[in-house]
């Protein structure tokens, strides 16, 4: 055949791009070490295949339908955020951490946010907590949906999209409904929330919150029960919880494989240790224990949203740390008063300037840890500015799982590790 | 001598010996309670650079050339037990001292203990750091953009390419603090025409 | 059956042929309604009242758009691949009777284009060429999607074929003939289950069958949940991938055809084709029958397509040959002896 015979794709060039850790906890099975190259096919799928999640790059050694070896390619998304990050002012660094992971946006600021107020030492308010644990949630819901939306898809089941998206639209509403965009929000400011929450955002949450449960078990009865869609998701991509540990996974991906390591129960941040929720652990570590777990958590998220709800309604402080200097000045009394125009316009030009050191956050991301480790050098620039996503990290797993699976089932274990190539590639 | 430190010393000498694991040693004022600093330091002497202390979060210096072998002792600690490793990065100290000129940066994680602990290996321009995929086959993409990123070097590492950017980049590594912000080179805008000509600013020395 | 002059059958196969073309295109249609509603969406509604010329438009998008050929290509193979599939899925309805004879200006016409004794062997015979489509245009377009498509299709459809074959033979058994028109006759036939008298329709006395037969249809017309052939998110189209334009379209003809011909099949078979009610005085009443019974059919595979997952290829194959083979076999030994038993020649 023609393509075989193609210079660039030939069966000896995969060992320079094979990607197998040397001492890596795998081996592979006997079947398919018996098979000649001669007789195997390198395929490349992507970076523009239907179901790799956006440029995703998969270069597969193939003998039939068995993949011998396979080697993720990333970096087509690049666009050296954390370079911009570190010739941006701290305030003006937030709203590229939303175009990382864009299908959560507001847990990308949280975490970027938070690292920024650890290092200048200051704390928002407690109601400005609760908010943000509300937007968090809520993202956390919305990205699930886009994650079990498109791994439904991925496997064939067609309508699972669009009943998921049909549920983050709401979410979306909400999020449009208090800052007015959608995708990529910037809703976490340093020190809180600047914008009045409207008075109707409650009731909008809580509208949702009645009716998701219900949506979500139809989702439910849809998928868990069904046998094809457990023949094709049981005992697919096992990780074991030491491989799991040793692969540096987090999120659904960790716990998944039996693991409990949720960074909102391990060391909680805003007001979590608060909150009466669970987190839901796999046992055998396979694509459909992580379907399950991050099932749960959607579950545990409107848990999560209704207690704040409950602690935030008749709740009337204020949202923003006004009282500290690294914080935006109120832009009421800008209109009035020369001094507090004079206030912002300084910190606007400026910015603020956090004492030398080094802070590292990480917050309990839909996918994983998302940390965020800046370092500061005393000036209203971060001199370090480095994200840890965690889809990056959990697609390195790839190689390791994908060992002796079919091509079918590739597409299944891209979606179970709930990659945003935003965020891969940032 | 009031009565007060009588009585605690009194205290201290009669009552029973602290618990050296407690939790609250982590976080102590006097970073050399921290357990993981104590264990480090009785085990690498004085391989350990420096300790810092800063919000909370306790970092460890450390010679390069122990950097994978404390790693490692910390890893399989029975008490310590930071068996996780959460991020692997280097910070380029270019503007802030002389020499060495990175810090390469691993972030150890115990789930046992619920803490973080960062381990520094501060290594010149060219010079080797040991890999830590041997430990965590997880390191190996992290080293690997760490390597794309800052050009460091990573010994044993099964696999050291550039990752997120081109193979064939050429133009050195970008999170270098002497790397412009818009690269080296002047690429060619396609199906443009500039109206305003470019202008040599005072930040980047280039044209916006 | 009568005889009839030779331009009359092919006025009559005309018809069945435009008929057929239409309800593909109508096919389209109806299945973007159902999946529409069944996920809450409205589908097409632009083009037309409630969207109802979308089809022709997607023709005339289809027929406009520039015909791409992979450099890499086999040529001859590239062009005549996807009208195997075309050709053969419009033939198999040669066979399928709409009826029996219509008295009409005058004359007798036949509701069907051909009455063979083998009519049913030559409807899976026929769509068994139709892989050959299949396979030559993944192998043709050069493309390693397209090749494993191809073979998936291949394992597939030999697998799937033989258990259609075999579900079917309990039929024959039970009519006596391989001629869709005799067993549609011999449907009519009233069956009397003790006080109980019902229509002798094979869904009755073959149940098994029968839904085995649905299940290795859905197989043999590649659609979901055994679309492994072109599994868009794994394959991205499979065989069809580097197909564009009119080339695409005879393959997505031949498709929908093949579905709408397995319907028809199915509803002569076992739904007894256009008997019903009325339908021996009145032709037409046959028709109407026949067309809501495929629509039944073709509702079922839409259905499917919204609401399962996708096999693996391992798994469809494991199907076949560890469940669907040994129940099919069983079904036949066993209508076999019954057969014989009322027979009375089996002790």
């Amino acid at each position: 055949m023609s393509t075989t015979t193609d210079p660039q794709w030939t069966p000896d060039a995969i060992d320079l791009i094979r990607d197998v850790p040397a001492t890596g906890t795998y081996t592979i099975t006997d079947e398919v070490q018996i098979t000649d190259r001669e007789h195997q096919l390198v395929l490349n799928m992507g970076p523009q295949h239907p179901s790799t999640h956006g440029v995703l790059r998969v270069i597969l050694r193939l003998d039939g339908e068995v993949i011998l070896d396979c080697d993720p390619v990333i970096g087509y998304l690049h666009r050296g955020v954390e370079k911009l990050g570190e010739s941006h002012r701290y305030a003006q660094v937030v709203p590229w951490t939303d175009r990382t992971d864009y299908v959560a946006a507001p847990m990308n600021n949280l975490g970027c946010v938070m690292a920024f107020e650890k290092l200048a030492g200051l704390e928002s308010p407690e109601r400005a907590q609760y908010w943000r644990v509300i937007f968090s949630e809520l993202s956390r819901i919305a990205s699930h949906l886009v994650w079990l939306g498109t791994h439904a898809l991925d496997i064939g089941a067609l309508s699972m999209s669009l009943y998921c998206f049909r549920e983050r639209e709401l979410i979306l509403d909400i999020f449009e409904a208090y800052c007015g965009a959608r995708l990529t929000t910037n809703i976490m400011e340093i020190g809180g929330f600047s914008r009045p929450i409207p008075e109707f955002l409650p009731q909008q949450i809580r509208d949702f919150t009645k009716i998701f449960p219900q949506r979500q078990q139809e989702y439910a009865e849809l998928l868990t029960a069904n046998p094809i869609w457990i023949a094709r998701t049981k005992d697919i991509g096992v990780i074991s919880p030491q491989a799991a540990v040793d692969y540096c996974l987090t999120g659904a991906c960790l716990r998944g494989s039996g693991v409990n390591y949720d960074i909102r129960k391990a060391m909680p941040y805003l007001v979590y240790d608060r909150l009466d929720f669970e987190v839901p652990l796999g046992t055998h570590g396979d694509v459909y224990d992580r379907y399950l777990v991050r099932m749960e958590e959607m579950r545990q998220a409107v848990r999560i949203i209704e207690q704040c709800l409950d602690a935030v309604e008749n709740m009337d402080t204020p949202l923003m740390a006004y009282e500290s200097a690294y914080v935006i000045p109120p832009h009421k009394g800008t209109m009035t008063t020369a001094e507090d125009m004079q206030r912002h316009f300084i910190w606007v030009i400026k910015g603020f300037s956090p004492p030398v050191g080094e802070a590292y956050v990480a917050v309990e991301h839909p996918k994983g840890e998302n940390g965020y480790y800046v370092v500061s050098d005393g000036t209203s620039i971060p001199y370090r500015f480095r994200i840890r996503s965690p889809d990056f990290v959990n697609l390195g797993v790839l190689p390791y799982v994908a060992q002796g699976a079919m091509l079918a089932d590739m597409v299944a274990l891209i979606g179970t590790i709930d990659i945003v190539l935003g965020s891969v590639d940032r | 001598m009031s009565d007060e430190t009588t009585i605690q010393e009194f205290r201290s000498a009669y009552s029973e010996p602290e618990d050296i694991w407690a939790r609250d040693n982590y976080f102590h004022d006097d970073v050399e309670r921290h357990p993981a600093v104590r264990e480090a330091r009785a085990a690498f002497g004085p391989a350990i650079v420096d300790v810092v202390r800063f919000r909370n979060e306790t970092t460890i210096h450390v010679q390069p050339k122990y950097y994978r072998e404390l790693c490692n002792y910390l890893r399989t600690h029975e008490r310590l037990a930071f068996v996780a490793l959460t991020d692997v990065t280097a910070v380029d100290m270019l503007k802030l001292r002389t020499t060495p000129r990175f810090d390469v940066v691993a972030l150890l994680y115990s789930i046992d203990n619920r803490v973080r602990l960062r381990i520094k290996a501060g290594v010149d321009d060219g010079e080797p750091v040991p890999s830590l995929v041997p430990i965590w086959p997880g390191a190996n993409w992290l080293e690997r953009e760490t390597f794309d990123m800052f050009g460091i070097v990573f010994e044993d590492h099964p696999n050291l390419k550039r990752i997120l950017l081109a193979d064939d980049w050429d133009e050195g590594f970008p999170l270098r603090k002497d790397y412009p912000l818009r690269g080296w080179k002047e690429y060619p805008s396609y199906n443009t025409e500039r109206m305003v000509p470019r202008t040599r600013t005072r930040w980047t020395g280039r044209g916006v | 059956m009568n005889d009839q002059p030779i331009w009359l059958t092919f006025l009559v196969a005309f018809i069945i042929m435009n008929v057929l073309l239409i309800g593909m295109a109508y096919m389209t249609y109806f299945e973007r309604k159902v999946l529409a509603a069944m996920q809450d969406r409205m589908g097409p509604t632009r083009t037309g009242p409630a969207g109802l010329l979308q089809p022709i438009a997607d023709g005339i998008k289809l027929l406009s758009k520039e015909d791409l050929i992979p450099r890499a290509a086999d040529k001859w193979v590239f062009f005549f691949a996807p009208l195997v599939v075309f050709v053969s899925a419009i033939v198999t309805a040669a066979v399928i009777p709409f009826g029996q004879t219509a008295h009409l200006f005058g004359r007798d016409v036949n509701l069907y284009a051909t009455d063979l004794n083998v009519g049913a062997l030559f409807v899976m015979a026929v769509s068994g060429i139709g892989v050959y489509g299949i396979i030559l245009g993944a192998w043709a377009s050069a493309n390693r999607f397209s090749l494993l498509g191809g073979l998936r299709a291949a394992a597939q459809v030999v697998s799937y074929e033989l258990i259609l074959g075999l579900s079917l033979a309990g039929i024959f058994l039970l009519a006596g003939s391989l001629s869709l028109r005799e067993i549609v006759l011999e449907q009519q036939q009233n069956l009397s289950i003790g006080p109980l008298e019902i229509k002798n329709w094979y869904i009755f006395s073959q149940p098994l069958a029968f839904v085995i037969f649905l299940i290795a249809a859905v197989a043999e017309t590649n659609r979901a949940p055994f679309d492994l052939p072109e599994a868009e998110t794994e394959l991205i189209s499979g065989f069809h991938t580097e197909y564009s334009a009119f080339r695409f379209s005879f393959y997505f003809l031949g498709e929908y055809i093949a579905m709408i011909v397995i319907s028809l099949f199915a509803s002569t078979l076992f739904l007894g084709g256009p008997s019903g009610p009325g339908s021996e005085s009145h032709w037409w009443l046959g028709i109407i029958y026949l067309f809501f019974k495929t629509i039944i059919f073709l509702f079922f595979y839409v259905w499917l397509r919204a609401t399962l997952p996708r096999f693996r290829y391992d798994q469809l194959m494991g199907i076949a040959w560890k469940v669907l083979f040994p129940l099919v076999l069983l079904n036949l030994v066993v209508t076999a002896a019954i057969r014989l038993a009322s027979d009375g020649k089996l002790f």
